[in-house]
């Protein structure tokens, strides 16, 4: 009887809706916990007493009184606490976990492409002020023509020849395009001419040539895993960046991968007259540069080569 | 000089009552919505920046009435006038969420300290936001 009365008050404890006026006396224990539990879930108190119960639980044995709870016909409610005690734990080791987390390859490329230009601002020099080109509207309404609708892109304009143009990877449904503003007014660019050198950048983006080049095996095995416990090396990304740069100022693309590029984009313009004839003639155009004045002669080096591009077009080239 | 004395009354005059007449309440508690922003002095993304602010931010933009003359909260087209901390500045409309948003530093805040970004960096960061001319290509 003693015991028995021990236990009820262990519950009493446990319970702790029923406290709210705590001196209700011991002879309505029972009638005291009906009633907090019939108070319902939505209520303040109810919540309270959940909160209590939770707290409660981690030293309350319930295993000892079960067949005390069995018969109180508690039970259901103390496995409900006990799921709820387990869904709560699990929450926040998950929340602890989760600070760990590195982010998959949408947001790993938008950060990263942003963490170079970042870290290259002063050699790249695009903070300063220039004039409003307008390329947006030229630029959204070729993407649209060729189907890549709901493409987001961000046009930044370089004080530099340092690099001539270039699209970096961002996430899946975007694009970074890098724009050298002396180069554009260098080659007397119109609109339509570097909506159209960015169209290529942003279909050799597509096509991977730059994600393929700069991403290293470690990097790819870390993209969007969890590093808890165990430490995470900024030499991967420190080879990221040098890859960035190696590919950006000094490496550039392959002939082969040139050729695929040109081979697409002629494929994509050669029924539009228009922008079949300016596409020609800004290949023209940066071939003529390249040739002839020594500031712009490492374009090729970059992107091989105007000339050739032409060639692969099927455009036969004279004299200019 | 008579006149040029009545002048600089009337001119002293009108200088402090359009001073005077302009009010700013706050209408509403708005989110940084880029990894990094600048408040600036003036609503031009070449105006002084008077601080750097992170994704998350709480802001309260303001509406700003002078005698005579319509409340306005968007300025120069873009550019709303905000009020953070001790500052009164301005930001870009489209930088602001009425919501709170997920920040890419708070999602992997481990990832991202590896990164260990200096005061210098975390400006280029903010600049970076106010260069971008960003366009988007329509729904088919």
């Amino acid at each position: 009887m003693i015991q028995r009365t021990i236990l009820t008050l262990t519950l009493f404890y446990s319970l702790l809706g029923l406290a709210q006026n705590g001196g209700a006396g011991m002879e309505s224990v029972q009638v005291t916990q009906k009633d907090a539990l019939s108070e319902g879930s939505g209520s303040a108190a109810g919540q309270n007493l959940e909160g209590q119960i939770l707290k409660e639980s981690e030293v309350v044995d319930f295993d000892s009184v079960k067949d005390l709870l069995k018969k109180d016909q508690l039970e259901k409610e103390v496995s409900k606490i006990e799921k709820v005690v387990k869904t709560e734990k699990k929450k926040k080791v998950d929340v602890k976990k989760n600070l760990y987390n590195i982010p998959g390859d949408d947001e790993f490329w938008s950060f990263f492409s942003e963490y170079w230009l970042v870290k290259n601002a002063p050699a790249l020099k695009w903070e300063y002020q220039h004039p409003e080109y307008g390329l947006e509207e030229t630029f959204e309404k070729l993407l649209e023509k060729f189907g890549h609708f709901e493409k987001k892109f961000k046009i930044l304009l370089l004080n530099t020849t340092a690099l001539y143009h270039i699209a970096l990877p961002s996430d899946s449904s975007g694009v970074i395009l890098l724009l050298s503003d002396p180069f554009i007014k260098h080659l007397d660019l119109s609109k339509l001419e570097i909506a159209l050198l960015m169209l290529q950048d942003f279909l050799r983006e597509r096509m991977g040539q730059f994600k393929r080049k700069v991403e290293t095996k470690e990097l790819r095995q870390e993209i969007g895993r969890n590093f808890e416990g165990r430490p995470l090396s900024s030499k991967i990304f420190d080879q990221v960046l040098k890859n960035y740069d190696q590919v950006i100022f000094n490496k550039g693309f392959t002939f082969q991968e040139q050729f695929e590029l040109t081979r697409d984009m002629g494929n994509l313009l050669r029924s539009e007259t228009t922008l079949w004839t300016t596409y020609v003639e800004l290949l023209k155009k940066l071939d003529g540069i390249v040739k002839t004045d020594n500031k712009f002669k490492e374009y090729s080096k970059i992107y091989p080569s105007p000339e050739l591009q032409i060639n692969w077009l099927g455009i036969k080239t004279g004299p200019r | 000089m008579r006149l040029l004395l009545l002048l600089t009354f009337v001119l002293f005059g009108r200088g402090q009552g359009a001073q005077a007449a302009e009010t700013k309440s706050v209408i509403g508690v708005f989110y940084l919505k880029p990894m990094f922003a600048h408040l600036h002095q003036n609503a031009s993304r070449y105006s002084s920046s008077l601080t750097t602010l992170a994704c998350g931010h709480a802001i309260k933009v303001l509406q700003s009435t002078k005698e005579n003359t319509p409340p306005e909260v968007v300025f120069n087209g873009s550019w709303n006038l905000v009020s953070v901390g001790p500052y009164e500045g301005y930001i870009r409309s489209e930088f602001l969420s009425p919501t709170k948003v997920e920040c890419f530093q708070d999602k992997y805040t481990k990832f991202f300290d590896i990164f260990e970004l200096d005061l210098a960096e975390l400006y280029y960061w903010g600049r970076l936001y106010d260069l971008y001319s960003q366009g988007k290509s329509k729904v088919r």
